[in-house]
């Protein structure tokens, strides 16, 4: 697998865009994502850093279809984005999983929810793997209740995963989930994507998990945002198979580069009142400013 | 409850990997102690009832409240209910001209019958309502102003204009439960429509769910607890409503057990009174806990998030 998108195929394209949302008990609009022009690869697995609310979350649900673009163009494989489509899938920060479901139920909606052609033991057959590739063996039956934070995930994960999508949106996924499990889902999430050759696009707030996870990552600067920069990480896959990616001699490196990049963005970004992410407030950002080298972020 | 998700908490930490070698669930061992902690609210409340069984023929006994007519002894009032339940001979020469055989039980048949059909048009009239202001907006803003008034005014209240159009019959009576029970449904309902979390939502449109499929996947099963404890207010709401409704409309004979609570109580049968009241209670107790654990088994994911 190449470290970059480089060479390989346009698959999403944003040109232009802009892009926000109503604020209904105010009666405004409020601009998230401003003139925004990216082009994800086909196979790469591109990351989205920038302070709280600088529209990450608004970028994500427009390629997801939940959200129209208000001028501008997004493409998916050459075709203007219409609404949700098979081919893309989506990990939660807050999960949304189904409560009343069981782990195998909740693996299983996709299936629920678009026509296909499988037959029902194929499907229980697909479902069975995933849970076996995220590691919740054991747990099919189990409640959502039932289950700890970093297993919910699991949950959303292998939902995401079941049906194969092309491409993989991931909305700081990993967010509020404790550190330690934050490295295995990373680890788990990293070997999944590369099995299937997913096209992956994820938000974070940690600057490791950036690193450790993308090809390239794209800083994006304040409300409204836009792209400041896009840094390339050439460190060879897998990353996290052996364990310790920060002894890499380029890791040092990256993360000052991207630092210097995020640090300005979040000390700019104080004056912003509305975030679009889950809202956390700006104790996220805070932390965010004044985090030390290695992040334990334990999210909400 | 809390025992209920103990076992689960090491996962935080080790987030699933087995190292059991010890089964993770186990038998506890029975001491005291324990029999004490399980048992410990029959045990008291068998004693407070008994205690407050006997304070009440103490009471009675030296007339502190009253004589007789106005306020019963424990023991004549329990055989009020059983005359009044199973038939039988009234034994103790005290005044019970209402009393015959099985006249609880017959006015209770009749109170139940009426109560049941009420509830069930109420329920069964409830929910599709709520479901439709909550999911369509039109529908919520034609029918909002008269929901929120009725449910808000007092039911007594529209007794009056009611026995304008209805006249004293069966048919007003029913009328009168209803509304007194309708609208916690309906309100109910509505809330649990319109909190469904939007994240739930849009998790299943990323996964393509309609507008048809949304409703059916996410909403109305995120709804069905809140239609649960919407039901539970409407039960004990109806109920009230039967009480007074019988009370007010009246009868000769058989008005049901709200009829004859307030009957007897008017003919100073203060015996057949606390018997008809103590059978009302315990019908009233009886289905509130039944309906507590009604809710427990539909969605037990809500009262373990509520601990």
């Amino acid at each position: 697998m190449t470290p970059t998108g480089q060479g390989r195929k346009p698959l999403i394209v944003a040109e232009n865009m802009t892009a926000g949302y109503e604020l209904e008990r105010e009666r405004k609009l409020l601009t998230a994502l401003e003139g925004v022009s990216l082009t994800v690869h086909d196979g790469e697995f591109l990351v989205l850093v920038g302070p709280s609310g600088c529209g990450k979350t608004t970028f994500i649900n427009v390629i997801a279809g939940l959200v129209q673009p208000w001028s501008g163009s997004v493409t998916f494989n050459g075709k203007p984005i219409d609404g949700p489509g098979e081919d893309r899938s989506m990990v939660f920060q807050d999960y949304a999983i189904m409560p009343w479901r069981t782990v195998e139920q909740n693996i299983q909606l996709p299936f629920e929810l678009r026509p296909h052609d499988l037959s029902k033991s194929d499907v229980a057959d697909k479902v069975q793997a995933i849970i076996g590739d995220v590691g919740l063996t054991g747990f099919e039956k189990s409640f959502p209740y039932e289950l700890s934070g970093g297993m919910r995930q699991r949950v959303g994960l292998a939902r995401a995963m079941v049906t194969q999508p092309k491409v993989l949106l991931a909305d700081e996924p990993f967010g509020a989930v404790d550190a330690m499990t934050r490295e295995v889902l990373q680890a788990q999430l990293e070997a999944l994507v590369m099995n299937a050759g997913q096209t992956v696009v994820f938000i974070t707030h940690s600057i490791d998990e950036a690193i450790a996870l993308g090809d390239r990552i794209a800083v994006i600067s304040n409300r409204p945002g836009k792209v400041r920069e896009i840094v390339t990480v050439d460190m060879d896959r897998p990353r996290l198979a052996e364990g310790e990616i920060t002894t890499h001699p380029r890791y040092g490196e990256l993360r000052e580069h991207l630092w210097n990049l995020v640090k300005d963005e979040a000390l700019g970004a104080k004056d912003a009142h509305h975030d679009d992410d889950i809202s956390t407030g700006d104790s996220r950002l805070d932390r965010l400013a004044t985090s030390p080298a290695t992040t334990m972020d334990p999210g909400i | 409850m809390a025992q209920t998700i103990q076992p689960q908490k090491p996962d935080k930490n080790t987030d699933g990997s087995a190292l059991a070698a010890k089964p993770r669930i186990r038998d506890a061992e029975w001491t005291l102690t324990r029999i004490w902690t399980r048992y410990r609210f029959a045990i008291v409340t068998v004693i407070n009832l008994t205690i407050f069984f006997i304070i009440w023929q103490l009471l009675a006994k030296y007339e502190v409240i009253g004589p007789p007519i106005i306020f019963p002894s424990f023991t004549d009032t329990v055989s009020a209910l059983k005359i009044g339940w199973f038939g039988g001979q009234v034994t103790d020469g005290t005044n019970f001209g209402l009393l015959r055989d099985f006249v609880i039980a017959n006015n209770a048949w009749e109170s139940l019958q009426r109560y049941t059909i009420s509830m069930v048009i109420a329920i069964g009239l409830g929910i599709p309502i709520g479901l439709a202001m909550g999911g369509f907006k039109w529908v919520d803003a034609i029918l909002s102003p008269y929901v929120w008034t009725l449910s808000s005014l007092p039911r007594l209240a529209i007794y009056a204009p009611l026995v304008l159009i209805m006249g004293i019959g069966e048919s007003i009576k029913y009328a009168l439960i209803i509304l007194t029970a309708i609208f916690p449904v309906i309100i109910n309902t509505w809330a649990g429509v319109k909190t469904t979390e939007q994240s739930l939502i849009n998790a299943a449109r990323v996964f393509g769910a309609n507008r048809a499929q949304i409703y059916k996947k996410v909403v109305l099963p995120y709804t069905l607890p809140f239609v649960v404890s919407g039901i539970q207010l409407s039960l004990s709401r109806g109920l009230i409503g039967v009480v007074i409704v019988e009370f007010l409309t009246g009868a000769s004979t058989l008005g049901g057990l709200g009829w004859l609570i307030f009957r007897s109580a008017s003919a100073f049968n203060a015996p057949l009174t606390y018997a008809a009241l103590m059978s009302l209670a315990v019908f009233a107790l009886i289905l509130v806990q039944g309906t507590r654990s009604l809710e427990a088994k539909i969605a037990p994911w809500r009262q373990v998030s509520k601990t």
